[in-house]
């Protein structure tokens, strides 16, 4: 091979001109090789990626744990709080400290027992609504088997579009008088 | 010491041997980078970002696969999505400003000797080829980075970029071709001696 740099450029050039596609990829090939090395990383590239490595899976998890996307304001709030109730915690005499635990405890029970009062309601209205639903459906199916049903829909669709002009006119804003 | 061995002792918990893994494949994903955005400092940001998530991802490597490559797809992966989301400003990786940062023994050759005109040449032509690649379209440029400067088959850079085949093949025929009318227009080549056409 020549020592001319432009020797090896001149022999791609013209396999590119008379089209050998495979001559020219590989004439191209040496070319780059030797005139087109790669870009030098910069200094310190290593040590910063393995400085930005997380230590072991439990400071990734931790760290996933604190990344979560609450404000600056709202952390800051709930820490000044937690500082603020230890703080009053660590005022307190032993018998004030036992005395405040037997009043939590027994917010709690209430707590418990007006949530458990919550879910037995929320279950009454669900079972209500099941058997109001039920009845609907048997009374449809009566309907629908008396051969009245298309005569029930309309009058009900009649009824429907009245109340809904109705509302639309009772609802909606004045004209100013000019 | 192969890559998939130290990929097994990184997923074991040794961080010596992902340290290895950078140390071997830092220059090939910065270079594509900076190729690919033109942009040397956003080039180091991702080059960290792409081996941090390589790292996170260990598990995820298939060893069937070769770690440079999949390293390399991450890099791409993120450099076209930076190129997506910001209009970015491209400065030439082969500004002749960089030339004064060459080293000291390529100047201190007696300027009237062969050696020291060959020199020039050689430093003028990686000079120009460079300029010319930055030249390419984006996805020109990569290939001819993962083709001519990574050694790389049609197959893999198909892998990494995400391109048929056929297209990997066609960009890397117009991107030689483009090169070429560079370097011409640039007087690089003696009239005549390519045996080109001219118009006129």
């Amino acid at each position: 091979m020549s020592d001319r740099p432009t020797d090896e450029l001149e022999r791609w050039l013209a396999a590119e001109q008379a089209e050998a596609i495979d001559e020219a990829d590989a004439l191209f090939a040496v070319v780059a090789r030797r005139h087109l090395p790669l870009l030098q990383e910069p200094a310190g590239l290593a040590a910063a990626i393995l400085s930005s490595l997380p230590r072991t899976k439990r400071s990734r998890w931790t760290l996933a744990i604190l990344s979560v996307g609450v404000p600056r304001w709202a952390r800051a709030t709930v820490a000044a709080a937690v500082a603020v109730l230890g703080l009053a915690l660590a005022t307190l005499s032993l018998g004030q400290l036992i005395e405040f635990s037997a009043w939590s405890v027994e917010a709690l029970a209430r707590a418990a027992s007006g949530a458990v009062a919550a879910l037995a309601a929320a279950a009454g209205v669900g079972s209500a609504a099941i058997a109001l639903l039920g009845d609907l459906g048997r009374a449809a199916m009566v309907v629908a088997g008396s051969g009245a049903a298309p005569t029930l829909i309309a009058a009900n669709v009649v009824v429907a579009s009245l109340a809904f002009l109705g509302l639309f006119r009772l609802l909606s804003p004045r004209e100013e008088f000019s | 010491m192969t890559d998939a061995q130290l990929v097994e002792r990184a997923l074991a918990g040794s961080q010596d041997a992902f340290a290895a893994l950078v140390a071997r494949h830092q220059r090939s994903v910065y270079n594509l980078l900076a190729r690919m955005l033109r942009n040397p400092a956003l080039a180091e940001e991702l080059a960290q970002e792409s081996f941090l998530k390589a790292y996170t991802h260990l598990r995820r490597f298939n060893p069937e696969y070769k770690f440079a490559n999949w390293v390399l797809r991450i890099a791409h992966n993120a450099a076209i999505d930076v190129l997506r989301q910001r209009g970015l400003r491209m400065v030439s990786m082969d500004d002749p400003d960089t030339a004064e940062q060459r080293p000291i023994e390529e100047t201190v050759v007696d300027p009237r000797s062969d050696e020291a005109e060959r020199r020039l040449e050689r430093r003028d032509l990686s000079q120009v080829l460079g300029a010319a690649l930055d030249e390419l379209r984006p996805e020109y440029r990569r290939a001819v980075v993962l083709r001519y400067q990574q050694d790389l088959g049609y197959e893999e850079i198909s892998a990494i970029t995400g391109d048929p085949v056929g297209t990997v093949k066609s960009h890397l025929h117009r991107a030689r071709v483009e090169m070429a009318v560079f370097l011409k227009k640039r007087g690089f080549v003696q009239p005549g001696a390519d045996g080109t056409r001219r118009n006129g």
